[in-house]
């Protein structure tokens, strides 16, 4: 068998350069995902004519188009129709695309958690003078957000291995890292394992902080 | 007058749930609403606040009043902030302890400072025998207690009005009288009170007036002596003997 333990260890550090960009990318995305995608579940919950149409064609399409299309379709397409954004840069196409493909799961995902608060939660609020935007944000949108959690965490994770496509625009972030080693060394197996136990490592962190986050925001539902 | 109701009328789909309801309420009054399940009792009281939207009438509250005919989103909110409401399931702010359920609305809604809206709500929570609960979480309590938080978090608001909807109804029967003394106890501090209610002993002795309602119909209304000992009506009269303890062994 030929398999370059010495090798597989030292790869790290190259493969690890780019760490910075794969989580920019990831966290990045994350936060406008989650900015949309409360706003078109708010939108789609509550059947505000004409919008809630448009939030269901949105969730649809980048829903059902692939992920990799969604970014050839930003960074090579729409400088075609808009010369305007020949100069996006690689990385801004890609963070966009993941944003926009993330965001429709996540409002379908927040949807669900809305429509998990019970009515009466909401009947309190009004009967006690709030407004409805008061109610939804001290009261059913953080009792939401427990029930988003776990659900939230997956297309999170599911965002980091994601990020990888980024490589296809011509990002340079931990697989495009991997790749160049790999070029230069001939030694695939070891390098994509590496690349493969970076992403790895990245995703049980984040599953022990979100953890964390869980066991938090469960304090008020616990006897 | 504190409560004014005229020609209310409410349909689900093809039912008739409210078919004209008239109702004055005094300044101070408690006013016990009964009648069969499905007369329209908690409809009647939902409508008040607008969590149900009636079809047809107009409803004056203290200081407010909504034409169903035309009204305004303003109108809405002006009308509940006359009342507030006493749920059946308590219906607790799930992710706010006791003292928050009361003080969330005070801060949001009365401006107040945290520290002033703690200050009521501690007072609030001592008045329903619950001071030693204010950092606990409705999971953690019992539904009578649950309630007893309710009805301090009603009466934060201050309100022209509070309304309860069948209040001890989902209640073990050994957690009742815990809130049923509450009640009573605010109903002679000169609140007015609207009550729906199954329970006949209760609403004799706390309400001013019975109203008796059925198929969406206030069939008779009167103090609860000449509803309760003197009625002529056949209606209130059945209604009555189905509710007795013994009124099942005596058909």
């Amino acid at each position: 068998m030929n398999f370059d333990a010495q090798y597989m260890i030292g790869v790290f550090p190259t493969i690890l350069k780019s760490l910075h960009i794969t989580l920019l990318m990831a966290v990045i995305a994350m936060v406008f995902s989650i900015a949309i995608g409360l706003l078109m579940a708010l939108i789609t919950k509550n059947k505000i004519p004409f919008l809630s149409q448009f939030a269901a064609l949105y969730i649809s399409f980048f829903r059902g188009a692939p992920a990799l299309v969604q970014l050839f379709l930003i960074y090579y397409g729409l400088p075609q129709l808009f010369p305007a954004l020949s100069s996006l840069q690689a990385l801004t196409a890609a963070i966009i695309g993941l944003s926009l493909k993330n965001s429709a799961y996540l409002a379908e995902i927040f949807r669900a958690a809305l429509e998990s608060v019970e009515k009466g939660q909401l009947e309190a609020c009004l009967s006690v003078g709030m407004t409805k935007f008061q109610a939804y944000r001290r009261i059913i949108i953080p009792q939401a957000t427990r029930n988003a959690i776990p659900a939230t965490g997956n297309t999170f994770i599911g965002l980091i291995k994601e990020t990888s496509l980024a490589f296809t625009l011509g990002v340079t972030e931990i697989f495009a890292d991997g790749k160049m080693a790999a070029s230069a060394s001939l030694k695939f197996f070891e390098t994509y394992l590496a690349v493969a136990i970076v992403y790895w490592v990245i995703t049980v962190i984040y599953s022990l902080l979100q953890r964390v986050l869980e066991h938090k925001l469960s304090k008020p539902y616990t006897a | 007058m504190m409560i004014q109701v005229k020609n209310l009328r409410k349909k689900f789909k093809n039912l008739v749930v409210l078919d004209g309801i008239d109702l004055n309420v005094n300044r101070g009054e408690v006013v016990a609403i009964i009648g069969p399940s499905g007369s329209g009792k908690s409809t009647l009281l939902r409508c008040l606040n607008f969590l149900e939207t009636p079809d047809e009438g107009i409803i004056s509250i203290g200081k407010a009043t909504l034409n169903v005919a035309n009204y305004t989103q303003k109108d809405v909110h002006a009308l509940r902030q006359q009342t507030a409401m006493v749920f059946q399931n308590y219906n607790l702010f799930k992710n706010k302890t006791a003292l928050q359920n009361i003080t969330e609305s005070l801060i949001l809604t009365k401006n107040m400072t945290k520290q002033q809206a703690e200050k009521v709500g501690r007072e609030l929570l001592e008045s329903v025998g619950l001071a030693h609960k204010a950092d606990n979480y409705p999971i953690t309590l019992s539904g009578g207690q649950q309630q007893r938080v309710g009805i301090a978090r009603a009466l934060a608001v201050d309100p022209h009005a509070i309304l309860l909807d069948e209040p001890t109804s989902a209640l073990d029967p050994e957690l009742v009288s815990e809130v049923l003394q509450v009640i009573k106890s605010i109903s002679q501090q000169d609140t007015t009170m609207l009550i729906v209610t199954h329970e006949m002993d209760f609403a004799r002795e706390v309400a001013d007036k019975i109203i008796f309602m059925a198929d969406g119909c206030i069939v008779e209304q009167g103090t609860p002596k000449e509803l309760f000992d003197f009625t002529s009506n056949p209606r209130t009269k059945k209604f009555l003997r189905q509710t007795e303890p013994t009124g099942l062994l005596n058909v």
